[in-house]
């Protein structure tokens, strides 16, 4: 039998990349089962109404708007990313970081009172955000590593207990007669944050994309650098993965599960900075429950592999179909966009299985190629 | 009194029927997340049967009709989860999270079809089931309902089940160390399978009771605004125990209607509290009990680890 | 002959230019924040100007912004804009600075803007291509809480739906109207309004005990539900005792009585948006949009006569001995020429002689 080498390695046997197809593949299903769900409604505008879901901004005419489209996307994606990053970031370390939401809140109204009430300049604001978000991850991470509370319980608690506290913090700030907080550009521009130069002229001035975009990119990076280069992340990953063993080798892992939550809350709060001081959005009169932006982290964290740079994309993706679902024809409920983008996050649990299934495959091959398996 | 009683009862029943569901099936080893979505989907089929049911019905026919349908809603929703995390050992947490934001966009749908089938001018995603609803009310005129009676019965058929029968210690084996259970002879995949059915079930109806709560239709894109996560909350607050759980469950949902009945106590009202104080007050109570009595609460030890007969 | 034929041919060119006009019409209506379902504003625009298109033969859709930001109704504008539509009806003060921007890029396009004030624009003056019209919420409520002392309740009760201007109107102006009759009829110690907004525009288990709480504990015997499907709360917990409800936007007392009980609703402030979308809708397909276009006109009363009114209440009103239909048209002309006026600041309660318990918001 001739000596066969083993081919070149495969690019399939890299994990990111078996992740990446996985993904892929995940959403493609989703969006194959989205299909038919609409050709079960209404069969004739469906591929047209999957066109537009698919493409979203590109489903306008002119390029003009196309671009102005794109910028919105864009702008509603970096809260997104950031709350996929503080989720991932808990998870990777064993924890359900489900507070996020309410962390999101915190930033808003603390970010939003610098703004309005102590008339800040947007880093300021930004910066306090942050903390504010850190500060309440930092408590929930507080009573889980001294008094065993389980993190999730204490986030949904806190979630409500921030929301009102909001609610109260904001209160003075609401103009009446558009029952939400005034226009920062119009009242505290000192504190809406700077326009993007890169994204700015790409997008022809458009109005909201700001220097969050690629603030929030660096972030991304920079927490995949955090996680995977530094012995802070090492440490942390191991109090995930088995906190007696980080426990045993000298690891303060009750330190470690404090710090974890403030930096995941941090970066909720910074999120929600990132996209109320861009003036795109304000926050309403006396709202009633929790935004769901903390929760859709969640799902853009697991579509994004829990991998940081992952998130940037999956968390683009989600907000891409979620817009892209808005413009549908009308002949489907609305509520279409939502049901598919589910339905692709629901996929995602089945990653774990394809990675097998592709590391199957390959194995099968390469046992092939040496000789066949053993007699 | 009476109104704060009544209310007390209603909001405690639908979280503790929710909460011993999310028990039973974290005690088999699957973290459910996803009770916000079972709920919505058991509601959706609870109010289906409601108001498909012949007017002038016989009430125990209305009420059997609508919690068995409600109970196998609940339980077709949550195979998502039973398939996905059971079979093909999908991360849990992440498929809980995938059936929350399904559940009111899938329920959403599937009301606005019907609703625009049978007349084309309502696109809405409203079932009423006015009349219907009052075949639940022990007394007309008051919101004491059979529900909360049936939720009584099965907290203690769930202790009973969970402690005292065979099925329930497996059960209880199969959370804390599959690997053991298996060992003697116990199906895991079955055991957790039961464990996710159990917890459609009783999800599916906690939606229904919350839904006819006090009101004759209900839009269905509004969901179930958050009682899921609370109900996962009682859970963890009762240490997946369901006496506890049922203690829980009665503190806070005495908080939650004590926020919206408290104008009617002459001296609450003259404290002059802000309604919002009212508002956060189950929270804030709920977060220091935690604080003074989580010491030994303990998860079931293998909840959320994919069970595979290969691993030791 | 030869006339008919020309008569004939004259007449069909006229119907084809009419339809023609019809046929360049395009209608597309797009929702603030609520749904087309929302049993509110949004929700009776999208079936007047549903009806009004199916009757006219004319392309009628709809859109729904992503999220509550300006930047996702402008979205929708552009996008109704680019589907070709050319003629927006907008309805909601949340449109205004949304106006503001798009107007003048498409002078082409007519928006139909309800429940916009010029000051909503965002210091825009008001371009020819968009007609608003802002409502007089607060006549309406006045008259709907005058009736409703007048008929002998002392105890009632104001449940908005979200504390958004349009409602804030109808609360006010409920108030107002209260007081008045209160003094009218020397009671004014012995008549209180409890005031609270549920926080949402339907209902469920918190409302419900929160009304359960105003008639059973409180003794409240009618209540003004403001907000879209919140009614269905206050008219469960009206049902356990006997109660009355009074209805808002459109004539309630067939549904509510329908499904809660006769009698149930004593009356309904009504507020004809449905009515404008229609004249509005007629009016630009007969080719007569300049004599709307580029104004802001305030819809309430028109004349003495009450049911030619854009805010009334309603025909199925209870009137008896206290509140007859007479009365009811002497108030309206009394408001009609000045003589009792109703203001419409929603930035702080009106000053009262009865009491008003203010209790903030349920959620």
């Amino acid at each position: 039998m001739e000596n066969r080498k083993v081919s070149r390695p495969s690019i399939l046997r890299i994990p990111a990349v078996q992740t990446v197809i996985a993904s892929l593949l995940c959403v493609l299903a989703g969006l194959l089962i989205g299909f038919i769900v609409l050709l079960l409604i209404n069969p004739g505008g469906a591929t047209e109404a999957m066109g537009t879901i698919i493409s979203n901004f590109m489903s306008f005419k002119k390029a003009a708007k196309q671009i102005s489209n794109f910028g919105n996307t864009l702008v509603k994606t970096v809260p997104l990313l950031m709350c996929s990053l503080s989720v991932l970031f808990s998870y990777k370390v064993g924890l359900f970081n489900i507070g996020a939401a309410g962390q999101y809140v915190a930033g808003i109204g603390v970010g939003l009172f610098f703004a309005h009430g102590l008339n800040a300049p947007w880093w300021i604001c930004m910066i306090m955000a942050m903390l504010a978000g850190a500060a309440l991850g930092a408590i929930s991470g507080l009573l889980k590593a001294t008094r065993n509370v389980n993190e999730v319980i204490s986030g949904i608690m806190l979630n409500w207990i921030c929301l009102y506290l909001v609610n109260m913090l904001l209160a003075p700030y609401m103009d009446i007669k558009m029952n939400e907080t005034f226009a920062l550009k119009v009242t505290h521009p000192a504190a809406v944050i700077p326009e993007s130069p890169l994204f700015g002229s790409l997008l022809n001035g458009h109005k909201y994309t700001t220097i969050a975009v690629e603030l929030a990119i660096l972030i991304a990076v920079g927490i995949w650098i955090l996680m995977t280069k530094t012995k802070l992340g090492y440490e942390l990953r191991a109090t995930g993965l088995n906190k007696y063993a980080a426990r045993y080798s000298g690891m303060r892992d009750g330190f470690n599960i404090i710090l974890t939550m403030a930096i995941s809350g941090g970066l909720a709060g910074l999120g929600a900075s990132m996209f109320y001081l861009t003036d795109m959005i304000k926050w309403p009169m006396a709202v009633t429950s929790v935004p769901a932006m903390g929760f859709n982290g969640i799902a853009a964290a697991f579509l994004g592999g829990l991998h940081p740079l992952g998130a940037i994309f999956s968390s683009f993706f989600i907000q891409h179909i979620t817009d892209g679902g808005s413009f549908m024809e009308k002949i489907y409920p609305s509520e279409i966009a939502g049901f598919i983008s589910a339905i692709i996050i629901y996929m995602c649990a089945f990653v774990l299985l394809i990675k097998q299934q592709l590391g199957k495959a390959r194995m099968r091959r390469v046992t092939e190629k040496k000789g066949g398996e053993a007699k | 009194m009476t109104l704060l009683i009544q209310y007390t009862l209603l909001f405690a029943s639908v979280l503790m029927l929710v909460a011993l569901g999310g028990c039973f099936s974290e005690h088999s080893g699957v973290i459910n997340i996803g009770l916000e979505g079972i709920m919505v989907f058991g509601a959706l089929g609870g109010a289906l049967a409601l108001r498909y049911l012949p007017d002038g019905s016989a009430a125990v026919i209305v009420i059997l009709a609508s919690v068995l349908a409600a109970m196998a809603a609940g339980i077709l929703y949550s195979m998502l989860l039973a398939v996905a995390a059971i079979n093909f050992k999908a991360d849990q947490t992440l498929v809980g999270t995938a059936m929350n934001l399904m559940g009111v966009a899938a329920a959403t749908v599937l009301v606005k079809a019907l609703n625009t089938a049978e007349n084309p001018n309502n696109p809405s995603a409203t079932i009423a089931y006015g009349s219907a609803r009052k075949s639940f009310l022990i007394a007309e005129g008051m919101e004491f309902s059979w529900l909360t009676l049936l939720a009584v019965v099965l907290l203690v058929l769930a202790w009973f089940v969970l402690y005292k029968t065979k099925f329930g210690l497996r059960l209880q084996s199969c959370g804390e160390h599959p690997q053991a259970a298996a060992s003697v002879g116990i199906s895991v995949y079955k055991m957790r399978y039961a464990g996710v059915m159990i917890s459609g079930a009783l999800g599916g109806l906690g939606g229904l009771v919350y839904i006819t709560a006090a009101v004759s239709e209900w839009k269905f894109e509004n969901g179930v605004a958050g009682f899921g996560f609370l109900a996962l909350a009682v859970m963890i607050f009762g240490a997946w125990k369901p006496f506890r759980i049922a203690l829980a469950a009665l503190l806070f949902g005495l908080f939650r209607s004590l926020s919206n009945v408290y104008t009617g106590f002459p001296f609450l009202e003259q404290l002059n509290l802000p309604g919002t104080v009212y508002n956060m007050m189950p929270y804030i109570i709920s977060l220091i009990v935690l604080i003074l009595f989580s010491k030994n609460s303990a998860a079931p030890k293998a909840e959320g680890i994919p069970y595979d007969q290969g691993s030791r | 002959m030869k006339k008919i034929i020309a008569i004939l041919l004259a007449a069909v060119m006229l119907m084809g230019c009419v339809s023609a006009m019809a046929d360049g019409l395009r209608v597309a209506m797009i929702t603030d924040v609520g749904t087309i379902t929302d049993q509110s504003f949004n929700q009776t625009t999208y079936e007047a100007a549903k009806a009004w298109s199916e009757a006219n033969g004319v392309d009628f859709t709809y859109y729904q912004p992503a999220d509550d930001t300006d930047a996702a109704r402008i979205a929708q504008i552009e996008k109704a804009i680019d589907d070709d539509y050319n003629v927006l009806v907008l309805p909601g003060y949340k449109f205004g600075p949304a106006i503001g921007s798009v107007q003048e890029e498409n002078a082409d396009v007519k928006f139909i803007a309800l429940d916009v004030s010029e000051g909503d624009l965002g210091g825009v003056a008001l371009g020819s291509n968009v007609y608003c019209a802002v409502y007089q919420e607060e006549l309406c409520g006045y008259m709907a809480g005058y009736a409703a002392v007048k008929l002998g309740y002392k105890h009632l009760g104001f449940l908005g739906g979200m504390a958004v201007p349009a409602v804030i109107r109808y609360g006010f102006g409920f108030v107002q109207g209260v007081d008045a009759a209160a003094a009218e009829l020397g009671i004014a110690d012995q008549v209180t309004v409890e005031y609270v907004y549920g926080g949402q525009f339907y209902g469920d288990g918190d409302i419900t005990a929160a009304m359960d709480t105003w008639y059973q504990s409180k003794g409240v015997e009618v209540v003004f539900a403001c907000g879209g499907g919140i009614y269905t709360s206050a008219a469960e917990a009206a049902q356990k005792v006997n109660g009355k409800v009074i209805g808002v936007d459109v004539d309630q007392a067939a549904t509510i009585d329908g499904s809660y009980g006769e009698g149930m609703t004593v009356t309904s402030a009504m507020k004809g948006l449905g009515a404008t979308v229609n004249t509005l809708l007629s009016e630009t397909a007969a080719g007569n949009w300049d004599n709307f276009g580029g104004k802001v006109e305030t819809l309430g009363l028109v004349g003495v006569e009450p049911e030619a009114n854009y805010v009334q209440i309603a025909p199925s009103t209870q009137f008896a001995d206290g509140f007859t239909a007479e009365d009811y048209a002497a108030l309206v002309a009394k408001m009609f020429n000045g003589e009792v006026t109703v203001s419409n600041a929603i930035e702080a309660m009106p000053a009262t002689s009865v009491t008003v318990v203010d209790a903030g918001s349920i959620k």
